[in-house]
């Protein structure tokens, strides 16, 4: 039984025995000294009436009016007179009366009063016995009225101590619930603090508690900047802050190779004749201008945070704009940043800082994209006049070509359902299957399309939100069919949108069996850049039993720790910080502490992008809860 | 009937359970007028010493000896009996009171008691006896005397309910029919029905029942061992 009810049952049966007990007691006390009374009564008034009988003459008249006189005059139920031998000389006896009381009163607390008996003298002679009867209504009417009184005041007492008990009960016992999630949540490794409640013995409790999470957020804190340097050890240039080339071209390539990745551009920018430069200006001139390039291009974020600045070589710096299909704007913006540098540097001439980019799209091979935007760079460092050159996108052209006719084919593919989810299995450490990860397919004139097909002008038609409920329609009715679970993305767009929101939520609120078996993801960078709806979904989601995750997590991770009171299920590592888990030591370091991290969480750490087969034994060996991937098979 | 307030009430009530034991005890030993003498002796004994002890001794060995005589033998001893060893006394000068009703122990243990003191003491060592309550009566009577009239109390003693009484009287040993004592004329008379209803003697001895003189004496006997 619940602490609530048990004090409940305490303070009932104590107001109840206080009250009734009370009742009871002075009904009875009442009744038992009323028959007291009422027999002294009845004993004075028989010796009083015998004593004059017995004075005066005993002829029948006077007899008789003798007793009528007291017997009317009094209140009396019965006068009674008989001879010595039993017979009845005269008896008078009032009607029975209404009482005014009802019968179970009566019953219950009868009042039971002895006659008074006297004796009748004439002379010598015994003459007569004399038994009296007072009248009883009095006292029913009496011990009735009290013990009304009483019972109003039982009631209203019973009322009042219920009502001022239950405010105090609940005033106790409110801190209760407050201590009882706190701990869950610290059960769930979800460390959160809460306000301390008045009650003595809570307020210990949830400081030790809130103390307890304190000193956990602040252990993640520093953990988490202890891993944001390995982290920059593992993947930047030491000298310029951009990304090294190596994990410059994993993210580059693993954003071509998510299936919901949009067109994007990539710009390449170069300090040409730099070796010419370190002979006349000396190594340390030359670095101090790289140092403000690399300064430069990394302050272009500050506007965008998703780009990314890498260098690629000793004079090659790149930026990756996702997302971003005005390269040529974009390259302008590089090529200015650099000729800033160089001015600052009093470095003159324009044919020194050639900027090439190109267009991509997702699914393009990323030796074609590099190879279009060396070409372009090439370009760049001939031509006299133009020193930025920019390439269209390659290959990838999508059936239609016109917004129009793609907002027909996409709205007639959301309104048929004609919505399918492939399945690619996420594997846990020991080959048990997970989920499977479930990316859109859409059947668009007759074929069914990939996401990368479809993805950018879902985009830029704003029906993000309306692709992602027809996938939680669907996975949901899928999942209805099987035991298995199943992974769906959803989108930044959607999570700050009204519709899917209750449009999701009514769905799984009717397939709550199906609910539990589904996995929500959200890319890391929609997460943080709209934290409050994704808390919210997060909690909504949770609460139909939903697991939720963030996938592409990556340059993000070291925020983990601001969510870590969600209680978020899972993380999907993005394929670019994969790469680095059968590379160098540093990159080897940094995966290590992000899953040490995790786990002290209580996340699950799954790999995304995972190719070949050295790669599950390393990131197992890193601590890694599961993988997915092209290398990542299901065993039949 | 004044209101019944929840104070008075409560205290009535505690004073009611206090004695409830004892009246359980008394309720359920049933009729029987019975006299825990061993009690009365202990009592006799350290209240009025080895005088009143032996008194007490010698009625309850008269009281033995009477159990198996006739109602006519049973009148004369204990008429006797209680005449010679309870002197004739007035309240003022025995009980310091100006109406004192005496238990029989009492009277036995002072060796003195009033007209009342020594019918009462003859009414209940009859009714111990066995003869019927119907039969004894206490009657006031007005006594001629040669100064003129007293107050005075007898028992009577009625062979049949239509006859003439014999009058038990402290102050005269032998035992007269009411008509050959003119010297008296009855003005009341009681016995303890009434008092003792349902036949069950000694109930409903509540605090306020002492006020009255007769019913006293009731509720101090009932201390003293009669039951």
């Amino acid at each position: 039984m619940s602490l609530i009810k048990q004090l409940w049952l305490f303070l009932l049966i104590i107001v109840v025995f206080a009250f009734g007990g009370t009742c009871l007691i002075s009904s009875l006390g009442a009744g038992s000294y009323l028959e007291q009374q009422l027999h002294l009564k009845n004993q004075d008034n028989a010796a009083s009436l015998a004593l004059a009988i017995t004075q005066l003459e005993k002829d029948p008249v006077t007899l008789e009016l003798l007793v009528s006189a007291h017997f009317d005059s009094g209140h009396y139920r019965q006068i009674q007179l008989t001879d010595p031998s039993g017979n009845v000389i005269i008896e008078l006896t009032n009607p029975p009366v209404d009482y005014d009381v009802p019968n179970w009163f009566i019953n219950l607390f009868p009042i039971q009063v002895d006659a008074g008996v006297a004796q009748v003298q004439d002379g010598w002679r015994q003459f007569a016995t004399l038994t009296l009867y007072s009248h009883d209504r009095f006292a029913y009417q009496e011990l009735w009225r009290s013990s009304k009184h009483l019972a109003i005041w039982f009631v209203s007492g019973l009322i009042f101590c219920g009502g001022v008990g239950s405010i105090i009960i609940r005033r106790i016992t409110r801190p209760v619930g407050e201590v009882i999630s706190q701990a869950e949540a610290i059960g769930e490794r979800r460390f959160v603090t809460i306000t301390e409640p008045a009650t003595q013995e809570f307020r210990r409790i949830v400081r030790a508690m809130n103390t307890l999470s304190g000193r956990i957020r602040a252990m993640l804190e520093a953990e988490a900047e202890r891993l944001e340097k390995l982290r920059f050890a593992a993947h930047y240039d030491p000298l310029t802050g951009a990304l090294d080339r190596q994990h410059f071209i994993d993210t580059l390539e693993s954003l071509l190779e998510h299936d919901e990745t949009r067109s994007g551009s990539l710009i390449i920018g170069r300090v040409t004749g730099l070796d010419d430069l370190n002979r006349q200006l000396g190594r340390q001139v030359v670095d101090q201008v790289l140092v403000r390039i690399g300064e430069r291009l990394i302050n272009l974020r500050e506007d965008q945070p998703d780009w990314l600045v890498g260098r690629l070589s000793g004079a090659d710096f790149a930026l990756l704009a996702p997302e971003e299909n005005d390269t040529l704007q974009v390259a302008q913006r590089v090529a200015t940043q650099l000729h800033l540098a160089a001015d600052e540097a009093n470095l003159a001439g324009e044919r020194l800082l050639p900027v090439g980019g190109t267009l991509f799209n997702p699914g393009e091979e990323l030796s074609a994209v590099l190879s279009r935007a060396d070409g372009a760079l090439i370009m760049a460092e001939r031509g006299a006049d133009m020193a930025v050159q920019v390439s269209a996108a390659g290959a990838k052209s999508p059936g239609q070509t016109n917004l129009t006719s793609w907002r027909k084919a996409l709205t007639d593919a959301l309104e048929l359902n004609d919505v399918k989810l492939a399945e690619y299995p996420v594997l846990g450490r020991e080959n048990d299957l997970l989920h499977h990860e479930a990316p859109v397919r859409l059947r668009l004139d007759g074929n069914w399309q990939t996401a990368a097909t479809f993805i950018p002008w879902v985009a830029r038609l704003g029906l993000l939100p309306q692709l992602d409920t027809a996938v939680i329609h669907t996975a949901l009715t899928e999942l209805n069919k099987r035991e298995t679970c199943l992974g769906v993305n959803i989108s930044g767009e959607a999570l700050s949108d009204k519709s899917f929101r209750q449009e999701a939520l009514q769905a799984l609120k009717e397939n709550p069996h199906a609910a539990t078996k589904l996995w929500v993801e959200i890319p890391e960078a929609a997460a943080f850049r709209q934290l409050d709806e994704f808390r919210s979904l997060c909690r909504e989601l949770k609460s139909f039993g939903c697991k939720v995750g963030l996938e592409h997590v990556g340059s993000h991770f070291s925020r983990i720790n601001e969510l870590h009171d969600l209680g978020l299920d899972f993380i999907k590592v993005d394929a670019a910080l994969i790469r680095g888990a059968t590379g160098n030591h540093a990159s080897q370091a940094f995966l290590r502490g992000l899953c040490t991290i995790a786990h002290a969480i209580g996340l699950n750490v799954i790999a995304e992008g995972v190719r070949d087969e050295k790669e599950p034994a390393c990131l197992i060996n890193l601590g890694f809860d599961g993988m997915t991937g092209p290398g990542v098979r299901e065993n039949t | 009937m004044p209101a019944t307030d929840f104070k008075t009430i409560c205290t009535r009530f505690v004073t009611l359970a206090a004695g409830l034991s004892v009246l359980l005890l008394l309720i359920t030993s049933g009729y029987a007028f019975r006299v825990d003498f061993g009690r009365m002796h202990k009592l006799a004994e350290e209240r009025y010493g080895p005088s009143g002890q032996q008194r007490v001794q010698d009625w309850h060995k008269l009281l033995d000896q009477l159990s198996q005589l006739r109602h006519k033998p049973q009148l004369e001893q204990i008429n006797h009996f209680i005449n010679q060893r309870v002197f004739y006394s007035e309240d003022l000068v025995v009980w310091k009171k100006n109406d004192y009703w005496a238990t029989p122990l009492e009277s036995f243990g002072r060796g003195a008691g009033d007209c009342e003191d020594s019918a009462i003491a003859k009414y209940f060592s009859l009714l111990r006896l066995g003869i019927p309550d119907t039969q004894l009566r206490l009657t006031y009577v007005r006594a001629k005397q040669a100064g003129g009239a007293r107050a005075h109390m007898v028992l009577t003693y009625y062979p049949a309910a239509d006859q003439e009484p014999l009058i038990l009287d402290s102050l005269r040993n032998e035992i007269l029919p009411a008509s050959r004592r003119p010297d008296l004329f009855p003005i009341f008379s009681f016995n303890s029905s009434g008092l003792w209803v349902g036949g069950k003697p000694f109930q409903k001895e509540t605090p306020s029942a002492r006020l009255s003189n007769w019913r006293s004496v009731l509720t101090r006997m009932q201390e003293e061992g009669w039951q």
